[in-house]
């Protein structure tokens, strides 16, 4: 195929995110540095009062550490959780896989409400893990999330050749050293793939963390909604959004570094 | 005439694989193998596709766990052990290397995991990238390096660990014809330098002729004989074996004749004495190089018969000519001989 025909292929999803993702946050950004005021809304002013205003209230830092941390234990159960599952599908075949990859994605085929109000009966207010506590949250995220752990890593297991375990076995590594030196190794790009899909879904929902957490445990995203919806605060909420969006970010890359270390020492035992 | 063991379990076995049988649903694809090889011998697993040649190899690896049947190393049985803890190091066809490793990484795969010391793991690789010329390669990943010389790498890495046994499934299927024949040639070489007892298979008679102890010809997941190369070929036990090895004219009688034995003669010329012979058409010359191939169709037979003559023959011939075919009887296969 010809260059030009190839690049015409890209037009309507290059269009999309233009004119659906690119235009409208490069729009927020600029709103981020305006100042707004409670009778005009939002002015002309250029300011770098919404960030400063963030960064230095000590409430607002907490909650970006709690969603953080969300974040964060989200992704690792669902590593703990989902590259068991990853290995169990992997070694099934035929109708039975089509049926347990059908179930692990039965969870998004409920709506987010739903399935978050479900969680709302099942866990109560006197459970082991109540309601409106992050335990809460993380167990409704990590619901959601799974999936998305699981098809990266089983993608990956997919590329590894048979033969490469058998020869890990003839020169004498044990099922256990052979999972650990091979074919972990081998399922790195799969399993930093699920962290970092995992992991931005989990900083960034609304919907299950309002419903799991409440009024008592509120995620950025929750202030977010609150500043822009009910305040009309479009500027600081916008700073929220950014300074969210670039936390995340350096978050994940200092991940991908630890575990690309840990990777590297494996392979260098 | 030189000859071959003839019997399957004779001798002191160093490896010994005794009714080995294993079943796949309703289908036995190991039925009833039996083997000894002696220490430091190379014998091939010869056979079509589907006669349980890999099979075979998988149940000496413990890849596959055999429904019957011994397979004893040096005294002790094996059969039971999971694969990682038979010590037999094994090349795939596909070679199979860590594609997160370099060349040295591979190597040294086995000896990191005997927790050998540092210095000795060092001597060791290098001492193995000498031995399969892949000195200077040593940073090389998997995918950076040729088919030949990731075939090398499996190699060393197979040997490094010093098994009891190398096993060798069809090493050399994926590379072209001419590096397939120097690799087998090298393969030899390290192998009788290293002394270290070899199961090779191999879908490929002209390999195994050329690079075995003995051959093991098997068909529907049985020997159907085992020889030296020389033996195999020119007194195979049966008509396939006879058939795989080489190629084969069938004429009534029965009577079997490999090409090279039968020459091909102007008809009307002087009969040579003591030699059979048959009237024919020629009906192809293929010129091979150092060779001529001719197929002769013979009116009195049903079958077509193929003759071999130097490729610098002074007497050339020509489709359609009407030739003669003889050969002396006394070179003529007999099958199922001793």
């Amino acid at each position: 195929m010809s260059r030009p025909w190839a690049f015409a292929l890209l037009v309507p999803a290059l269009a999309v995110l233009t004119f659906f993702l690119a235009i409208p946050l490069v729009n927020l950004l600029v709103t981020s540095f305006h100042a707004y005021s409670s009778t005009l809304g939002v002015t002309t002013r250029w300011t770098f009062e919404n960030y400063t205003r963030f960064l230095f209230d000590r409430f607002y830092i907490d909650v970006l550490v709690r969603t953080l941390r969300v974040g964060l234990e989200t992704t690792a159960l669902c590593v703990v959780m989902g590259y068991p599952v990853a290995l169990f599908l992997q070694q099934t075949r035929g109708a039975a896989r089509n049926w347990l990859t059908l179930l692990l994605l039965s969870p998004l085929l409920v709506s987010m409400v739903i399935r978050a109000y479900g969680w709302v009966i099942i866990l109560g207010r006197n459970g082991p893990v109540p309601l409106y506590t992050e335990g809460a949250i993380i167990i409704g995220l990590v619901h959601v999330s799974l999936a998305y752990m699981v098809l990266p890593i089983l993608a990956s297991l997919e590329q590894i050749e048979p033969s490469v375990l058998r020869a890990a076995a003839s020169l004498g590594a044990s099922p256990f050293t052979t999972f650990r030196r091979v074919t972990l190794p081998l399922t790195f790009p799969g399993l930093l793939a699920g962290c970092v899909i995992v992991f931005s879904l989990s900083v960034s929902a609304f919907v299950t963390p309002s419903i799991l957490g409440g009024t008592r445990v509120k995620l950025l995203s929750t202030y977010i909604y609150d500043q822009v919806v009910s305040l009309l605060n479009w500027p600081y909420g916008s700073a929220i959004g950014f300074v969210l969006i670039a936390v995340s970010t350096i978050a994940l890359l200092i991940f991908s570094r630890v575990l690309r270390r840990s990777h590297t020492d494996v392979v260098l035992g | 005439m030189e000859q071959g063991n003839r019997d399957a379990l004779a001798g002191n076995g160093y490896l010994t694989l005794q009714g080995l049988r294993k079943r796949y649903g309703d289908r036995e694809v190991v039925c009833g193998v039996d083997l000894a090889i002696a220490r430091g011998e190379l014998i091939c697993l010869l056979g079509p596709s589907g006669c349980g040649k890999t099979t075979t190899l998988n149940l000496v690896a413990g890849f596959t766990e055999p429904d019957a049947g011994s397979i004893v190393v040096d005294g002790h049985a094996v059969e039971t052990l999971p694969p990682h803890r038979r010590n037999m190091g094994m090349v795939f066809q596909n070679y199979a290397l860590f594609p997160h490793l370099n060349a040295y990484e591979n190597i040294a795969f086995g000896l990191r995991l005997r927790k050998l010391a540092a210095g000795e793991i060092e001597r060791k690789v290098r001492s193995a990238l000498a031995l399969t010329h892949l000195e200077g390669f040593e940073h090389s990943l998997p995918r950076e390096l040729s088919g030949g010389q990731q075939q090398r790498v499996a190699l060393a890495r197979a040997l490094v660990i010093e098994p009891t046994v190398l096993l060798l499934d069809e090493p050399f299927s994926n590379l072209d014809a001419k590096l397939r024949r120097t690799m087998r040639d090298e393969v030899r070489e390290i192998q009788k330098r290293t002394g270290i007892t070899t199961i090779f298979v191999t879908h490929d008679q002209e390999e195994a002729l050329a690079i075995s102890d003995r051959v093991a010809v098997m068909s529907g997941g049985a020997i159907e004989d085992v020889g030296t190369p020389f033996a195999i070929y020119h007194q195979p036990r049966s008509r396939f074996v006879a058939s795989f090895v080489g190629d084969l004219n069938e004429i009534p009688g029965p009577i079997y004749l490999r090409p090279e034995i039968v020459r091909v003669r102007r008809a009307g010329s002087e009969p040579a004495a003591s030699r059979r012979q048959l009237d024919g058409i020629l009906e192809s010359v293929n010129f091979l190089g150092a060779r001529r191939r001719y197929t002769v169709r013979c009116a009195s037979i049903s079958s077509a018969i193929v003759a071999e003559g130097a490729g610098d023959d002074a007497e050339t011939f020509s489709v359609g000519d009407h030739v003669i075919v003889e050969w002396d009887p006394a070179q003529a296969l007999t099958l199922g001989a001793p």
